[in-house]
This record gives structure tokens, sequence and C-alpha cells, in this order.
């Protein structure tokens, strides 16, 4: 099977989305995503990459509750679906391995 | 709590746009955040936070047009017709090639015509308020119409004092002359005397000065930008500096303007103020030039006021000069002086007599858009020619495409934006070809037309327009007809519908019909030209140098000295200074003949001694003016045989006849010479009576006859002697016979036009053969090989393969010719004198095309007599 590889933003997408848990929807992780990055970023750009992982079967989705302050609309919950999981778990862990062959002096 | 709500309407357009699966999420989303904006940046911010955002989720994934489900299939379907579409253009090179090609060709003749036409239409109509302006201009009475262009100085200001309605006037009166600063000097033909509320006619920046004021007071002059650049060298702080004018008069600087426009119908380069005429050094100009009502030197130009009806204003000064000059004048020249007024717009493409410089014609512009029609039209027939006849190979396709389940109306979709495809690739070729041959045309032409101009967006749209017409119109026959086939009859093989070739023929034929009338036009247009540049003049225009002198007594006064030191040049034969030259319009003086018991305008020109020498004219009675005879400067006459004849006499009786010049009985002379007729202007127009007199203050261009030989030295050695005689003059002459050709510039322009497009024409239509031909002898070599197998030599069967053709070529040459014929009829009616016999040029045209045609037919049948039919017929 051809592999799964993560551009940068999309991994950010999957730490905020496992991060996040139960409350985790495009509010939520735009919100928490500006606050962490302090980048200037369009909540269109998070549903894009939310979408695109959706698609790659890395998240799933689900709609929930109904709030008042979104005018009645639900609520589309996003969760990391097993093989999300494991791709994040090998991204860091490739990270992590590359990251202590290097010798700081 | 409305105010806290997001604004609807931008709800709605997500909700439109976005796949019902996502437009939730993200409405629900945006809401959330536009609360959090307004909290932190307020209302205002977080509307249009919220709006700029809704735009960037316009995006691919969530369109509910671009969605790759069951609802896009349409999407998906003109997606796959597009693909089909570029294959199939790839599969066939060669037909496609000749259809874009052929189309390519078309919309190039189109496109230039259409912007050709576009800017002759576009003339005068960059002045502000330009449909208040109107040209004052003259006509007969009678006739009910304006038929001359120029008009008297005292007119504007009687008219504009006496009827109500005209907010402002501007008179031009051309007079070229001598501008020098230091010791540069030019000669500026486009330089005019106007009058100060000229600016409020027509409409000027002005770089420096100011409009009202600029040419208030007497000698003063405001320049053009590029006047200001070529004198100064620059176009700043050059106010209130003076320029010399005719070595004798200073004029000073009030204003710099922007260039007049090119599609102006005239064009000024220098404006002096009217004020300054009375001082002028012509003594005509400031004398009856300015005050008489029937002297007409000036241009006028009206500006209405707003609320004016101008059709009843101009019937309202129609009779003028009634009230308004001499009624001894009026009873003499009235009814040819009506006052009429035309539209500025309207000069450019409707002129008089008397114009300033050539200007458009209407007629040319009507054919070109005939044309241009047609020419798009064969291309466009071309393309419906050649996928027809293709249709055959595709059937199977369609057979196909029918049985999974393709409605006909599918199928017309598919043809029909293969078509349109098509035409845009052409479209492309063909702008970017103009865009390339653009600099050539105009240089040719002598034109200034662009492309891509503000102007010339409409245009550019209108022609975008038609090339999807044309693309619809030529893709929608063979889109009927192969969306028409069934599709048991293609898989049976039952697929020789012979149907449409009866409609390709008539193509063909229309399109050959077209090309041997544009061709047998065009070879009538040259041959008329070269008919009237090669038929005698009866006036001798060959090396002769013609220099101006306009008007500058200067000059004119020491002309006798001048005429014996060149006449001791071996170079020069004869030299002679008079009113006109050769292709000059004649202006009109009153005189009474013996037995006229009223007074009458008859054409005269003002010459000198040694005139008709000069010119090469021949005596039939009398004798010439002679310089030793001093009453021959006393109202002596030299008329031409036409008018001997209107007067009734023949030549010997019409010596010695009374001639009074001015009708007025002061020092009334006679009539001393009958001269040969000759053509003094075009071949356009007949001949007319002449009168020739020795008239001093009529004075103007010094006309020089070279002996044979070489000429170059010949003005080489003028120039010295004008240099040491006239320091303070430049040295600027033209040839007579170029100026006199000048008159059948129009025509020679309008001819090479005509070739342009009949050669267009022409390829397209071998275009169109070549594509069918190979088509059709590919549907035919299985017959082919069965007659090679059977023993036909190449020659039975070239007979076999092209006589379809000829047969069709035939018809072409039947239809064309009495076309033709009537193009030649109609277009030579403008002239006076036409070439004797036009037939065998109309006979012989067409045989120009037959030629191309029988070439593409034969190498083409050629080729496919050629093949082995053992490849052919191995699989039957």
């Amino acid at each position: 099977m051809k592999r799964t590889t993560l551009g940068e933003f999309e991994e950010l997408m999957l730490l905020l989305v496992a991060y996040l848990g139960d409350e985790a929807y495009g509010v939520s992780v735009y919100k928490e995503l500006v606050k962490e990055t302090g980048r200037a970023l369009n909540i269109s750009a998070v549903h894009v990459a939310l979408n695109r992982l959706d698609e790659k079967g890395l998240v799933s989705s689900k709609y929930g509750g109904i709030s008042a302050e979104r005018g009645g609309r639900r609520k589309k919950y996003y969760s990391l679906t097993t093989a999300g999981k494991t791709i994040l778990s090998e991204t860091f862990e490739l990270r992590k391995r590359l990251y202590q062959r290097i010798s700081f002096s | 709590m409305k105010k806290n709500q997001p604004p609807k309407w931008i709800i709605r357009l997500i909700e439109w746009y976005c796949h019902p699966d996502y437009a939730k999420e993200i409405v629900g989303d945006l809401q959330e955040l536009f609360f959090k904006w307004k909290s932190e940046k307020g209302p205002f911010r977080a509307t249009l936070l919220y709006a700029f955002n809704a735009l960037l989720f316009a995006r691919r994934y969530n369109n509910r047009f671009l969605q790759n489900s069951a609802r896009s299939n349409r999407v998906m379907m003109i997606r796959n017709y597009f693909f089909v579409s570029v294959r199939v253009l790839m599969k066939n090179k060669v037909t496609s090639a000749i259809n874009i090609l052929g189309l390519s060709l078309g919309l190039l003749g189109f496109t230039y015509i259409a912007i050709f036409i576009a800017r002759e239409q576009s003339f005068d109509q960059h002045h502000q308020d330009h449909e208040d302006v109107y040209r004052l201009v003259l006509g007969p009475l009678d006739q009910n119409v304006g038929t001359y262009a120029i008009t008297g100085a005292a007119m504007a200001p009687s008219v504009h004092r006496e009827y109500p309605g005209i907010r402002s006037f501007a008179r031009f009166r051309r007079f070229p002359s001598l501008v020098s600063i230091g010791d540069q000097m030019f000669y500026e033909n486009e330089f005019y005397f106007t009058d100060s509320s000229v600016f409020d006619v027509f409409t000027h920046k002005f770089l420096e000065g100011n409009a009202k004021e600029a040419l208030k007071e007497p000698n003063s002059l405001v320049i053009t930008e590029s006047s200001a650049l070529k004198i100064f060298g620059s176009s700043k702080n050059i106010l209130g500096k003076t320029l010399t004018i005719d070595n004798q008069l200073n004029y000073v600087v009030t204003g710099v303007i922007d260039d007049v426009e090119n599609n102006s119908h005239f064009k000024y380069d220098y404006l002096a103020s009217i004020a300054s005429i009375p001082t002028h050094h012509n003594e005509p100009l400031r004398t009856y030039q300015m005050t008489s009502w029937y002297a007409h030197y000036f241009y006028t130009f009206f500006r209405l006021e707003k609320n004016v009806d101008p059709v009843q204003l101009d019937q309202q000064i129609r009779d003028a000069a009634k009230y308004h000059s001499d009624p001894d004048d009026y009873e003499l020249y009235g009814t040819n002086m009506g006052l009429f007024l035309q539209p500025l717009a309207e000069i450019h493409l409707d002129p008089l007599r008397g114009e300033i410089k050539p200007q458009g014609n209407k007629d040319t512009l009507s054919i070109l858009g005939v044309i241009a029609i047609v020419i798009l039209a064969l291309g466009t027939f071309n393309y419906t020619n050649l996928t027809t006849a293709q249709s055959i190979k595709r059937s199977k396709e369609v057979g196909l495409r029918k049985t999974l389940g393709a409605a006909k109306a599918q199928l017309i979709h598919q043809f029909i934006i293969e078509s349109v495809l098509i035409t845009l690739v052409s479209l492309g070729i063909a702008i970017s070809i103009v865009q390339l041959t653009l600099p050539y045309f105009n240089t040719h032409f002598n034109s200034q037309l662009a492309i891509w101009t503000i102007e010339t967006l409409p245009i550019l749209a209108f022609v975008f327009v038609c090339s999807l017409a044309a693309g619809l119109v030529g893709g929608m026959y063979p889109a009927f007809i192969i969306s028409s086939y069934k599709p048991t009859a293609i898989f049976r093989g039952i697929q020789k519908s012979r149907k449409g070739i009866s409609f390709r023929k008539l193509i063909v034929l229309a399109q050959f019909a077209i090309s041997m009338i544009l061709i047998s036009s065009t070879i009538i247009i040259y041959q008329q030209v070269a008919f009237m540049k090669n038929t005698e003049l009866g006036i001798d225009t060959e090396q002769i140098m013609v220099i101006p002198t306009n008007g500058n007594s200067s000059i004119i006064s020491k002309f006798e000295l001048l005429k014996d030191r060149l006449e001791q040049l071996p170079e020069v034969s004869n030299a002679t200074i008079a009113e006109l030259t050769p292709g000059d319009s004649f202006g009109g003086i009153i005189a009474r003949f013996e037995g006229m018991d009223k007074n009458r305008s008859f054409p005269t020109t003002g010459v000198s001694f040694d005139y008709m020498k000069t010119f090469g004219l021949k005596l039939l009675a009398g004798r010439d003016f002679d310089v030793t005879i001093t009453s021959d400067s006393i109202e002596r006459a030299i008329i031409n045989e036409t008018l001997a004849n209107q007067l009734g006499w023949s030549p010997d009786e019409a010596i010695g006849k009374k001639y009074d010049f001015g009708g007025d009985n002061v020092t009334p002379g006679r009539v001393i010479g009958v001269m040969e007729d000759y053509h003094f202007n075009s071949l356009k127009s007949p001949i007319f009576p002449i009168v020739l007199t020795i008239r001093p203050a009529f004075f103007d261009k010094i006309s020089i006859r070279l002996a044979g030989g070489n000429v170059v030295d010949g003005v080489e050695k003028v120039k010295e002697i004008w240099k040491s005689q006239y320091p303070n003059w430049p040295f600027e002459y033209y040839f007579a016979d170029d100026h006199f050709y000048k008159e059948y510039e129009a025509e020679q322009k309008f001819g090479g036009l005509i070739f342009s497009f009949s050669l267009m024409a022409l390829v397209i239509g071998s275009f169109g053969l070549l594509g069918i031909v190979l088509i059709d002898t590919r549907h035919r070599l299985k017959e082919i090989c069965i007659r090679k197998t059977l023993g036909a030599g190449i020659s039975s069967i070239l007979k076999v393969l092209s006589a379809e053709y000829l047969k069709i070529i035939a018809a072409g040459i039947v239809i064309s010719i009495p076309l033709s014929a009537l193009f030649a009829r109609n277009w030579l009616q403008e002239f006076a004198y036409q070439m004797k016999s036009y037939t065998w040029i109309i006979l012989s045209a067409p045989f120009i095309v037959v030629l191309v045609a029988l070439v593409t037919v034969i190498v083409l049948s050629i080729n496919a007599s050629k093949v082995n039919p053992v490849e052919i017929l191995r699989d039957e």
C-alpha cells in the first residue's frame, strides 16, 4: 500500500484534533492553532486541511450537538482514526530517532 | 437582536454554492467566529471578516457544482467532450490544421476589418459634447444638401449674432507658414488662424497657458506638445517665447496643448489668433478673405447650445446669405450658397468637396464590411464542410455513445463544443497574427490602427462573440448530421449515407465563386488605377519640381531674378510661378465673356509667363502669353477647348473675344489663346472649363521643369541658386507628378485591401478544397483500387476523381462572372474616365482560381491513384 505522508500543517492538525479530544471541531481547532502557533490563518484553511485528512482516512467526523451561538447549526466533530494515530506516532518516532542522533556540542 | 447576526445574504450565498454536506459546518463555524470577532473588534470589522472568510471558503472540495458525485454528471461530460475534442484534433492532424488555418485566416480578415471599420467610425468623437459640434458647409439651395466644406470668414460671426442657439464658433484658415527661432526654421503646413473660442468647440488639454485667454490677443500662438518639442526641445516653460513667422512677423507662444488626436478629420500643429490677421503680410488674407461673404477660405465649426434642435437651426440659417450679404452678390451666387450644418462626427465618412485632407469613404466601409462577413463565412463553411465530410469516420464513436445512452442533444452539445473550441484556438491565432502584422499594415496603408486599447475593447468583444457564433453555426450542421445516425445502421456497416454531399458541393461552389469575384475585382481596381496613371493627361507633370512659396511676397517679388538664373542652367528648361499645380483644386472667379448678358463664375487660375511651356500645354489657336507684350498682364485670357465649346465658339472664333475678369467692366481684356483640353485633376472627374490669366496677386507655387537626364544633379543646382538668392527660406520642394498621383492614393489603398482579402479568400477556398478532396479520395480508395485492378490507368482514374470538382469549378465561373461584372460597373461609375474594356478581366480572372483548384485536385488525385491495390483490398 502507498504510504501516506503528512505535511507539516496536517501533522499540526492531527495533533490538535488528538489533543482536543471530544471538543475537536472547526472553530476549536482554529482557535487552538492560532493560540499555539500565533500564525495568521483563515478558518477556511483549517476546513480544507481537516477535509483532506478525512479523505485520507486519518480522521473521522460526525455531527454533534446544536448550540445557540451557531444559529442552530450542528458542529462537526473530528476524531483520530487508527490510521491517524499510527501515522502520528510513526512521524513522532521518526523525529525523535533523528533528533536523538544529533549531538549539540 | 437582528444586529447581532451576520449578514443573511452571505449565509445564503454559502448555502448556495456549498455542497449541503459542508454548508452547515461552515456557516456554523463562521457564525461562532463572528461573535468572537464582534466582541474583539466591533460589529463592522466582524462583518467584513465574516464576508472575507466566506469568500475564502469558495473552494473546490465543497463546491456543489464541481462535486465528484452523481449530480455533477454534466460537468464530467463536458470535460469528457473537451478531452475527446482534443483527441480528435490531434488524431486528424491534417484536417485539423486545415480547419484551424482556414478559420484563423477568416477571423484574421474579420478582425482586421472590424478594427478598421471601428476606427473609421470613431473620428472626431473625442471632443467633449462632440454631438453639439457642427461644421458650417455650403450647398446649392435647390439640392438641399451641403456639398462644399469651405466657407467665408464673414459667415460665422453674422450667423452667430443673428440666430440664437449657437454657443460658440471656431473658424480655421490654413496658412502654411515658415516658423523660425534662432537659426532653426520649419515650414509648417498645419498652421492655422483661428478664433479664441476654438477651445470651447474642440476640447484640448492645456499643458501651459489658459484656454479662455490664449488666443484673445493679436500675434498670439498656441502650439501642440509635439511642435513644442520639435522647436524648443521641451514642452515646459515656453510661454511668452517669441517665434518668427515668415521671416517678418513675431508671434508669442501663449499656450501649449496636447496633440490633435490621430482620428481627427484634420490636424493642426499651430493655432494663431485670428486677431493677428489684420497685420499679416498677405494682402488677400487680410482684406477680402476676411470680409467677403463670397470668398471661401475658412472652415467653420459651431458648438450649439444643449437645448437647440440642429435640424431647425439648419433650416433657419439656410438662406442667411440673402439677409447678410451684398444683394448684388446674392443675385449672382445666392442659390449656390445655402448654409448647411454637418455634424462633426460625420465629416470623416461623409466628406465634401474641399476637405483639408483625404477622408474616409462610406462605400469602402460597406464593401469591406461585406467582405468581412464573407471571409468569416468562408472559414466557417470550411469547418462545416470538413467536419461533415469526416463524420463517417466518427460514426462508430457516435454509435457507441448512442448505445450507451447518449441523447441526441448531448451529441449535439459535444460537436458544438468541439467546433467552438476550434474557433477559439483559431481566434487566438488570428489575434496573435493581427498583433504581429499590425505595424506593417499601418505603415503600408498609412493608418493608425491599434488592437489593445480601451476603444477597441468593445470591438474585440464583438469579434469574440462573432467567432463564438461562427463556431456555433459552423458546428451546428455537422452536429445534427452526425447525431442523427442510427446506431444499428452504423454497426451493420450501412454508412454510405451520401446525405450532405450536395450541401458540401454548394459550399465549395460558394467559396470558389467568391474567390473569383474578389480576384477579378482586384484586377479591375488595379487596372483602372493603372489606366488613369498611364493616360496622357495633356499636361506634362514629369520632371517638374514645385517649390511652394505659401504666398510669401518676399519670395515672389524676386521670382523673375530666380527664373533668369535658373533658366541659364543647362539642367533647367523652364521655370514659372502660378497659383496651382496639377492635382490642386480650382476656385471659381467671376467673369464675363463676350456675348454673355450676366456674370458667371469660371474655374480660373492665376499664372505667369511660360506657364504653358513649363507644363507642356498645346495651343489650338491664338498665342501664349508674351512677356514682351505689356497688355498681356491685363485681363488677357487663355481658355481651354471645353470652355470655348461651352461658349459656342470654335477655337479660332474664340480669339479676340472680350473677357472681363471680375465682370466689373474695369479694364476688360480679350481671349488671346485656346488650349487643347488637358486633365488638371484626376481622371475621376471630367475635364472642366479652364481660364488662365496673368495675376501676380495669386502667385504661389514655383514650378521648375528640369531638362532630361540627371534629375538629382538638377535638383542640386536649383538648390544652390535658391540658397544664394533666398538664404532665409528653406529649400523644400515636391515633384508635380507625385503630387498629382496622390489623387489616386485612396484607390490604390482600396485595391491593396481587396487584394489582401482576395488572397485570403483564395487560400481559405483552397484549404477547403484540399480538405474535401483529401477526405473524398480516402473514402474512395477502395473504388480506386478496384478500378486499378480492373485495369484503369492513372489518367482515367484522375478523370473519375476530378470530374465532380471540375463541374463545381465550372459552376463557380458561371456564377462569378455576372457578379464581377456588376461590381465592375458600379465601382467604375464614380470615374469620369474608365478603362476601355474590362470584359477580358472578368472572363479571365476566374482562371487563376481554376488553376489553383486544378493543381490541388490533380496532385491529390495522383497521390490517391498511386496506392497499391493490394494494401487496400487485402482485407476484403
